[in-house]
């Protein structure tokens, strides 16, 4: 498998054709069709390939991804293909322009070959409630990719691609990536630019790159960030190199342990064998205390749902593709429409949501769960007054076998450990640390700062390189 | 005590249509739920936090700008007529 930056290299120096890259990409992919991961090859990805390679053997200069081959989440606008978010209502919805990230891809000469599952309208934590049916985890066939960019996840993992998109609300990047042994990054809220994403909670939501390894995160979220006029709420600030965050030390970093994470743990070992190690490479460690941590749970399954319950008011059988074939009046098209379009976890939020923000529970669960989440910042803050970045696992345990939580609110439980940097709009990245009893792989989250994803990348790339599972 | 939902009131509010079934069904999954949600019913939180829904982001200057045609728009529509997002009739 090859990295990124190899391939950009060597289609840049000639040495590989982009259109054999992408074919190489393809032909992984329909050999790995039983995992369900990429659900279409978009039918221009070759001759787009061989259109680049025209053009670079003419000596033009195409940017930063010229001819390199990348996967997106299904909820991704691309012009003229479908962005199904895994969606009945939206299977057959064809983008009408490109999001940002989309545009930014392509002025860098990247060729996007295919669209990947994921849980519908991006809610959910093991790709299996999908229109296209279940994603299979790459290392273990019968167990869940994680979710909801379990797709994109497993199409890193699988060698399908170098690289895939990701959207993350709640974990939805970080925790596949972590049951599939991979490494991806949620960026500071609004580093990346939201526009041409379907929204599922707009004050959550943040597209990340899923990757092998954390260089070619790095170098792909260089390309990736930056303001957009939009998305109102894309940071104007400036977007730094992060391969410079590369190959270097942490002798001297402060990581923070949070108190109240290590007293949510199941199995603590690894953690704390992987602390010891920081500390054995001349990292200092620092407990910190984010009292409130454990509510960001809680918090999130009203905002997110809050905020799902008025982005998803948009379906309504007249703008996006479906009508309910049995609907004969206006207010029928509307609910007929949406209850044969949307799965049971979607209805099941925009219920949840629907209900914390009607009369007379508004002030109780809403403006409630927005203050708490105003505490959470200011002890997330404040803990970063004393330490460059705090690490925590990614995930209660390994990747589980398909089929085995049903139950809505355990599967809710699972995202406690990711979460919180959603709830405090920072950037965090997961990385593989060590093996579960199942020899299946476990994630460590590094969060920093706000627009911090300098130390996050510096902290992650240093323990992929040194640490001796790796 | 968990707060008892109206799953009526709720499938209502949210433009759903549920049968008996699903709606046993839903009812019974949020009760789970709402033991979870009432956690920040309960919480302590310092008044020094306030909530203010008009701290919305940044807004740009009203200019105008070029969109989507009025053609891509409705390309996705289910039903269209001269231009326009065509529903059935809804006044005699």
């Amino acid at each position: 498998m090859s990295t990124i930056i190899e391939l950009v290299n060597k289609i840049k120096s000639r040495e590989l054709k982009s259109v054999d890259v992408v074919k190489h990409y393809i032909d992984v992919i329909n050999d790995k069709k039983e995992y369900n991961a990429v659900i279409e090859v978009f039918d221009d990805a070759l001759d787009i390939a061989k259109s680049i390679d025209e053009r670079l053997d003419k000596g033009e200069e195409l940017g930063k991804l010229a001819g390199v081959p990348i996967v997106i989440k299904d909820n991704i606008l691309y012009k003229g293909k479908i962005a199904g978010c895994a969606s009945k209502f939206m299977q057959d919805y064809r983008a009408e322009y490109n999001s940002t990230v989309v545009n930014k891809l392509i002025s860098e000469g990247a060729v996007i070959i295919g669209r990947a599952n994921m849980d519908e309208f991006a809610m959910g934590g093991s790709t299996e409630k999908s229109v296209y049916g279940p994603c299979l985890n790459a290392l273990d066939k019968t167990r869940v990719p994680g979710g909801s960019s379990g797709g994109s996840a497993c199409a890193v993992a699988g060698g399908m691609t170098p690289c895939a998109l990701g959207t993350d609300t709640g974990g939805s990047i970080r925790q596949p990536s972590s049951f599939n042994g991979i490494v991806g990054i949620k960026p500071t809220y609004g580093r990346v630019s939201r526009f041409g994403i379907v929204a599922f909670a707009s004050s959550l939501d943040q597209v990340g790159p899923i990757t092998t390894n954390v260089a070619d995160n790095a170098y792909m979220l260089s390309i990736l960030a930056g303001y957009d006029e939009n998305d109102g709420t894309s940071l104007k600030a400036e977007v730094p190199n992060y391969m410079n965050a590369i190959n270097q030390d942490i002798k001297g970093v402060k990581i923070g342990i949070c108190n109240q994470v290590k007293a949510l743990m199941k199995d603590s070992k690894a953690f704390d064998e992987a602390v010891e190690w920081f500390k054995s490479q001349g990292a200092e460690i620092i407990n910190v205390d984010i009292k409130d941590i454990e509510l960001c749970l809680p918090v999130y399954y009203i905002l997110a749902p809050a905020e799902a319950s008025s982005n998803l008011g948009r379906f309504d059988g007249v703008k996006y593709t479906r009508r309910s074939k049995d609907a004969n009046t206006l207010e029928e098209i509307y609910s007929k429409s949406r209850s044969e379009g949307f799965g049971a976890e979607v209805q099941r939020r925009i219920m949840l949501g629907n209900f914390v923000l009607s009369s007379g529970y508004y002030d109780a669960y809403y403006v409630k769960a927005k203050k708490v989440q105003q505490a959470v910042k200011k002890q997330f803050k404040e803990a970063f007054s004393k330490c460059d970045c705090i690490i925590m696992p990614t995930t209660l345990g390994e990747a589980y076998k398909i089929g085995s939580i049903t139950n809505p609110v355990d599967m809710y439980l699972e995202d406690i450990f990711t979460i919180p940097a959603n709830i405090a709009g920072i950037p965090s990245i997961n990385i593989p640390y060590a093996k579960g009893p199942n020899g299946l792989p476990l994630g460590l989250q590094v969060m920093a700062k706000e627009l911090n994803e300098m130390m996050v990348y510096r902290v992650a790339d240093y323990f992929e390189k040194n640490h001796k599972e790796n | 005590m968990a707060t008892k939902i109206d799953i009526d009131h709720l499938a209502n509010l949210s433009a759903l249509e549920l049968t008996d079934e699903q709606k046993a069904k839903f009812e019974k999954e949020f009760e789970g739920i709402m033991e979870l949600v009432e956690k920040i019913s309960q919480a302590n939180v310092s008044d020094e936090i306030e909530y203010d829904p008009i701290d919305v982001s940044e807004l740009r200057e009203d200019e105008v700008k070029q969109g989507l045609t009025q053609e891509e728009v409705l390309t996705n529509a289910p039903d269209k007529k001269q231009g326009c997002f065509a529903v059935p009739l809804m006044m005699e």
